[in-house]
């Protein structure tokens, strides 16, 4: 039977240039994944809030199962087939906020009222019924959905920019030396340079997820210039820029030293500030080309599995260019958007492998891991049964743009000793 | 307030116990659906990924496909999978916005049947019920569409063993360790559904001496081949060294006896109710405790209940229950139920998949036999 799984990059190429409608890689069948994509981890950045996510059971299941949603702050309501025939969302709305508030020990100081797909079908009406809801608790509310089904934009641009809209409405206008970090679930870990570099300038660097406020939260709506960790975020950007002219640079995530300091460059001219790198452009330089030397004859995978990493044809490029040996791309997404990493990697390196992470018999490579020295970004499982692949995953520590990232991941990459 | 979750996780939906039934299967489900759907059963409700490879697609629907519901695209799509893989039949299994669509699995079921030759059965879940409904519902389309009715009842040596699923916290270990008590019994040959290949099994269930059910969702797939076949079937599984014991000993029926009495610690347990009920007699079987309730979450057979057992419909049937009764000194369920209980009160941790999921659990406790005897001595203290 064929491994539909796994293609060369130069066949992956192919498939990508043939432009056929399906946006899967083996665009013959269909795919055991898409994205209904961290909304609700999105939304548990809004500090003092709650979030009320209402749908049909499996939808709910997906969004109150992981930790990070278990802290008390996530509200499932989970409908069944009366209320979706009957249309009585908009009752079990008002009936679950008052519940939510009677039972609460401390005010939640806004509500995120989250819909589903069968909602954007079937046209529920929750912005009007939550304006009158907001009035009636005296309440913010905020209403986004995760309805993959609708529209081209993915889920999580949405929610972005319901977000940003939210906080644009309580701007001051008198500009805060202050750059949001928006579009990544983490913030910067603590131990990067950005912090330091920026705040010797006068500037403070703030994620969504370091408000503890509300008052930090909108805060964010006066901020100097928005840095972009991920494309999700982009129409949020957009919209800050259009309507208050807040600039924006997008600082995607990598491994690529030269991408952090053409960022950084980007953040001295439109703030009108100096940033002295260069010390830490050296030092990364130096921890990757140690590792380069400690991976030599070692096999590297790049993955996309989890929220922490990053577009895993992008890292498979720059560790590629870079002179390490990345033999396995594991892609979960739609391979459409990445077609000039692809187009690159397939002149670079035409036998590269890409695992299609949504083909309906990958689940084998479970039993039967690849020989893979490092993996970088991948679903922990895909090496359950080879514990001598080092685990690069980025869960904890996520991936950045920031040479801190690529100093980490170099200092892992040093404890490969296969 | 009904069907809101904030202390528990929702649990898991019918199209996950469809899945479950099907895991090991030669078949290709296909789920009419989008991410999240497929989410739940890739990540968090089938723990046999990290042993065992199964085939599975995804129609990943888009607004297009809903607006024009176009059929034809789909149809294709499935074509296409089975043209890559050599399968005995495939299932198409609804999703919530299947069924907003009004997708006709039945005629897409057909079609796709009459243009691949291979066999396809509609499975009209909705993520809108817990998985017990699913398998349920996959059990009995498997005997409707595989069921041999000319077989001679009880002509072979045979059992089945019905509703051992991974949801149902079944593992290989456990069917390994029933298998033998089954052989012990004298019993050859052994099918345990939910585990391995057994469609072949379906079609000869006929020929069985004997049905046990192991899970709540086997029930009604138990009758149905007692109405057919006049095949008996016994209640539950032995959990502990006395119900191995005394395992040869069950009567067939549906039908369980516990003499509870309201003098001992006051013990819960929030469980299947087979798997809660063979708890039940294990903790009676050691501590000689007799005042323990079962509730569950999932389908209760009323045969199967005793004074204070109940189904439990979500997080505020659960508080209910909780207000109604006298403070629980002792319960045995899942982790991520701990939310409802004070903290002084004994807790004893046994992971309920359906509730819990993979994400929370690595593997499955084995409590057959003599297993569950060490997990219990463990915990004396409590008793």
């Amino acid at each position: 039977m064929e491994k539909a799984y796994i293609k060369t990059i130069s066949e992956v190429e192919k498939l990508v240039n043939s432009n056929l409608p399906l946006n899967h890689m083996q665009l013959t069948h269909a795919s055991c994944t898409a994205g209904c994509g961290n909304i609700i981890d999105i939304l548990l950045m809004i500090p003092e809030s709650v979030i009320l996510f209402i749908s049909p059971l499996g939808c709910g299941r997906h969004i109150s199962i992981y930790p990070q949603q278990r802290t008390g702050r996530v509200y499932t309501c989970v409908l069944d087939e009366k209320d979706l025939v009957v249309g009585s969302q908009l009752e079990i709305l008002d009936e679950a906020i008052q519940d939510i508030l009677e039972k609460a020990n401390v005010r939640p100081k806004l509500i995120s009222v989250c819909g589903s797909c069968v909602d954007m079908l079937l046209g529920t009406d929750y912005e009007s019924e939550c304006r009158i809801l907001s009035e009636k608790y005296n309440l913010p509310i905020l209403v986004t959905y995760m309805a993959p089904v609708i529209g081209n934009e993915h889920p999580a641009v949405r929610v972005y920019r319901s977000i940003f809209e939210l906080i644009c409405l309580h701007r001051t206008g008198e500009p805060k030396k202050l750059i949001n970090s928006i579009g990544r679930l983490t913030a910067y870990e603590e131990s990067s340079e950005i912090y330091t570099l920026l705040e010797k300038c006068g500037y403070e660097v703030r994620h969504l997820s370091q408000c503890t406020t509300m008052d930090e939260f909108y805060e964010m709506g006066d901020a100097a210039v928005n840095l972009i960790g991920h494309p999700k975020a982009l129409a949020a950007a957009q919209m800050m820029k259009e309507k208050f002219d807040i600039p924006y640079i997008a600082a995607f995530p990598t491994f690529d030293i030269e991408y952090v300091s053409r960022v950084y460059r980007q953040l001295e001219e439109v703030l009108q500030i100096q940033i002295e790198d260069e010390a830490l452009h050296t030092e990364a330089q130096n921890h990757l080309e140690t590792a380069r030397k400690n991976m030599e004859g070692k096999i590297l995978a790049t993955g996309e599995s989890n929220v922490g990493t990053w577009n895993a044809f992008d890292n498979a490029l720059v560790l590629k260019k870079a002179g390490f040996d990345v033999k396995y791309v594991f892609s979960i997404n739609a391979i459409g958007g990445e077609s000039a990493e692809i187009k690159e990697l397939a002149k670079l390196a035409p036998d590269l492998k890409v695992i299609n992470e949504g083909c309906p018999n990958v689940y084998e490579l479970v039993l039967n891991p690849l020989h893979v020295d490092a993996a970088i970004g991948l679903w922990e499982d895909w090496f359950y049964h080879r514990p001598e692949t080092k685990d690069i995953s980025f869960v904890d520590h996520p991936q950045l743009c920031d040479y801190d990232t690529i100093i980490r991941l170099s200092d892992s990459l040093m404890e490969v000793t296969v | 307030m009904k069907g809101l979750f904030n202390k528990m996780p929702a649990l898991s939906p019918d199209y996950c116990g469809v899945l479950s039934v099907l895991f090991e299967m030669n078949v290709l489900p296909i789920i009419h659906s989008q991410g999240g759907c497929v989410g739940n059963y890739a990540f968090i409700d089938e723990i046999r990924w990290l042993d065992k490879s199964s085939k599975f697609v995804n129609s990943a629907i888009s607004e297009a496909d809903v607006v024009m519901g176009d059929d034809e695209k789909f149809i294709e799509q499935i074509l296409n999978s089975l043209a890559l893989q050599d399968v005995d039949f495939s299932v198409i299994i609804s999703s919530p916005i299947a069924m907003i669509m009004g997708a006709d699995l039945n005629a897409i079921s057909k079609t796709v049947e009459l243009r691949s030759g291979v066999k396809t059965l509609p499975m009209e879940t909705h993520g809108l019920e817990y998985y017990d409904v699913g398998q349920k519902k996959m059990y009995s389309a498997l005997l409707d569409r595989f069921l041999d009715h000319s077989v001679v009842p009880g002509e072979q040596n045979r059992v089945n063993v019905i509703g051992a699923t991974s949801l149902d916290n079944w593992s290989e270990e456990m069917n390994s360790d029933f298998t033998n008590i089954l052989k012990k019994m004298g019993f050859e040959d052994i099918a345990i559904w939910g585990y391995g290949d057994y469609k072949h099994d379906i079609q000869e269930a006929g020929k069985a001496k004997l049905n046990i059910v192991v899970s709540a969702s086997g029930i009604e797939c138990a009758k149905e081949l007692e109405e057919i076949f006049g095949t008996p079937a016994i209640v539950g599984f032995p959990i502990g060294t006395i119900a191995e014991k005394n395992y040869n000993k069950r009567e067939a029926g549906f039908a369980y006896q516990f003499e509870k009495e309201d003098t001992d610690k006051h013990i819960l347990i929030i469980a299947d109710q087979i798997y809660g009920n063979e708890i039940r007699q294990a903790i009676f079987n050691m501590y000689g405790c007799k005042n323990i309730d079962v509730v569950s979450f999932f389908h209760m057979e009323e045969s199967l209940m005793v004074s204070g057992d109940r189904r439990i419909a979500d997080e505020e049937d659960m508080e209910k229950f909780l207000e109604e009764n006298p403070p629980y000194e002792i319960v045995i369920g899942d982790q991520l139920l701990k939310n409802f209980f004070s903290p002084d009160t004994q807790y004893l941790e046994m992971p309920h998949l359906a509730v819990s999921g993979r994400i929370n659990n690595r593997e499955i406790k084995n409590v057959i036999g003599k297993n569950a005897d060490k997990i219990l001595e463990k915990h004396r203290h409590i008793f």
